[in-house]
């Protein structure tokens, strides 16, 4: 055999392997999103959803309500699993999260001090500033932990966790004073909006967030290989050839604008960073060519069926999808301690 | 080829060597010696261009080192640390393939893996390659560690190695067995290597020459039996000594 076709078979079978993975959860994804659509006050059949035979009435209900928020879900999801894969590439640990080291807070801490404020903008300008204050929210909470987690010189997860505790006190607070001064309508959106909710989802946000998010993402896949590398260490990936410096500016802003726009808005939803990720990585290993796409899927299918868990479960009322996620997060969070206490899962 | 020329490190206020010159000349080995604290791994970071020393110039190949972009160094030089954690569950082999990433640009991969394949096979770790590098045990993982090295630089012409303690965690057959593959590197490939060790029998049987660190301003250099002499061993490490093994230079 030459070298150019066992070159050829070797490719395909890599790829083979690795779209298949993709191929199996975007089908998971997207049966995800038509069963998410067909459920809801006004009931649509997946029958006739599928073969397009819905009345006027449910044809509205789905373009106005329905898919826009399947659609901001998925992306939100999407958007927080990423930024949970890059971190715990980041930081070098799999307990890494934004919404845990407090980079969600950081940022909703910004979008807070920009409803009180500043009042709000107009229209679709309106989320883009607030997806704007939300980034440099997360990007300062970011630098800033990063920073303590270096202190020792060798990476310390007990520094990044202890300063994330701090983060989150400080900007939970700062958050709490903001609403004890709010008037009574930003005190409402305030504190709707501190519980992670995707209730206002329209065109307009899935828009904001698309063209966040889509970006984002596709830069951390080209990074990918080096997020990799940087495993090792950060002196060995420079050993390897790896600008280190420019890498860590790289995620450290991607994961800041996906946190942010996430942040802005949905509020903050804990804990997807930390378990998609981490489920992805049981499935088909540690690489992030794979695990960054992967997540980006898995995570939009499970906040998915989140959302469609927490919009009917109480009907006619909603509870907020944050609720849901901290709820099934936080036994998760023990969990990986404890299996990394045992010292299994390679942890 | 390795030149240091008035090499100055310190930290904050504490001077870890000044005026110090190294030379480490292609196709030998070199070890670098001296007691806790003397400045081995910082010696060791400036010549393998991870640090900028305060004062002084390295040459490598006759070029100042900073001249060469990550990538280019990265393709004729490689460094073993003293140990790092790895707290993802990758297989051993993907840790040792990651050593062809300055190479990825070739966009060969099939080679990557012959390469790879073939750095396993050498260095006695094959069976361990679809284990999951976190639950090898501090040996097995410093030999994959090696791999990877290895893997870096094979067949790189005029390649430099860097081992910071490399057989720190390794048995004794395998103490041997690694330094004897470094010491072929040299020998027939040319390499340039540069290895931090405590062991003053391994230094002695392994390597053409030594550097002894004492303290800031006080070191000795030359061929391991001009250098690595009682007196020189008592004065560098402070202990009362006699030595009894001969060396492999002797024959």
């Amino acid at each position: 055999m030459t070298t150019l076709t066992k070159q050829a078979l070797f490719a395909s079978r890599w790829l083979n392997h690795k779209s298949s993975w993709l191929l199996l959860l975007l089908c998971v994804l997207l049966i995800a999103m038509v069963i998410a659509m067909s459920i809801g006050a006004v009931s649509i059949p997946i029958l006739s959803l599928l073969q397009g035979n819905i009345t006027e009435q449910q044809a509205a209900v789905l373009s106005s309500i329905r898919i826009p928020r399947v659609c901001i879900a998925a992306i939100v999801g999407a958007a927080l699993a990423i930024s949970g894969a890059a971190m715990q590439g980041l930081f070098r640990n799999p307990l890494a999260d934004p919404g845990l080291i407090g980079i969600a807070s950081g940022a909703a801490l910004a979008v807070a001090l920009m409803i009180v404020l500043m009042g709000p903008f107009e229209g679709v300008w309106n989320l883009y500033a607030l997806s704007v204050a939300a980034f440099v929210g997360g990007l300062i909470t970011c630098w800033v932990i990063f920073h303590f987690a270096q202190l020792t010189g060798t990476f310390s997860v007990t520094y990044m966790l202890l300063a994330g505790i701090a983060i989150n006190a400080l900007t939970n607070s700062g958050t709490g004073f903001l609403m004890y001064i709010s008037n009574d309508q930003q005190l409402r959106s305030l504190t709707f909006w501190t519980m992670g909710s995707l209730g206002g989802a329209l065109w307009p946000a899935v828009l904001v967030a698309c063209t966040i998010v889509i970006p984002c993402t596709l830069v951390l896949i080209r990074n990918a290989r080096e997020l990799n590398i940087m495993l090792l260490g950060e002196n060995e990936a420079r050993h390897l050839g790896v600008n280190s410096e420019r890498l860590k500016r790289t995620i450290i802003i991607c994961t800041a604008l996906t946190v942010g726009v996430a942040v802005a808005v949905s509020g903050i939803i804990g804990f997807l960073g930390l378990i998609v990720p981490h489920l992805v990585r049981l499935l088909i290993g540690p690489d992030h060519r794979l695990l960054i796409p992967a997540s980006a899927i898995f995570g939009a299918a499970l906040l998915v069926t989140a959302d469609t868990f927490a919009r009917t479960v109480v009907n006619p009322a909603e509870m907020p999808v944050g609720i849901l996620t901290s709820l099934i997060g936080g036994p998760f969070f023990l969990w990986l301690l404890y299996k990394q206490y045992a010292g299994r899962f390679g942890m | 080829m390795i030149e240091a020329r008035n090499l100055h490190c310190q930290f904050e206020d504490h001077t870890i060597f000044k005026n110090l010159n190294v030379e480490i000349p292609a196709g030998k080995v070199t070890s670098i010696l001296g007691p806790n604290g003397a400045g081995k791994s910082t010696l060791l970071a400036c010549l393998c261009g991870s640090r900028t020393p305060e004062e002084g110039d390295v040459y490598l190949n006759g070029t100042p080192i900073q001249e060469f972009s990550l990538t280019e160094l990265a393709q004729k030089r490689a460094v073993l640390s003293q140990s790092s954690v790895i707290n993802f569950p990758f297989t051993a082999k993907e840790i040792v393939m990651m050593g062809r990433n300055p190479f990825s640009n070739d966009h060969n991969e099939q080679k990557d893996e012959e390469i790879v394949n073939k750095v396993l096979h050498q260095i006695d770790a094959y069976p361990l390659k679809d284990r999951v590098y976190p639950t090898l045990s501090g040996g097995e993982q410093q030999r994959i560690q090696l791999a990877r090295v290895f893997a870096q630089l094979w067949q790189q012409p005029n390649a430099c190695l860097f081992l910071d303690e490399p057989t720190s965690a390794l048995d004794l057959k395998h103490q041997h067995q690694i330094l004897q593959l470094t010491r072929d590197l040299a020998e027939e490939q040319g390499f340039t290597v540069c290895i931090v060790m405590h062991d003053l029998n391994l230094v002695k049987i392994y390597s053409d020459q030594v550097i002894l660190l004492k303290n800031e301003t006080e070191s000795i250099a030359g061929d391991v039996l001009d250098a690595l002499t009682q007196e020189n061993i008592a004065h560098i490490f402070d202990v009362p000594i006699s030595l009894v093994k001969q060396s492999y230079a002797s024959n």
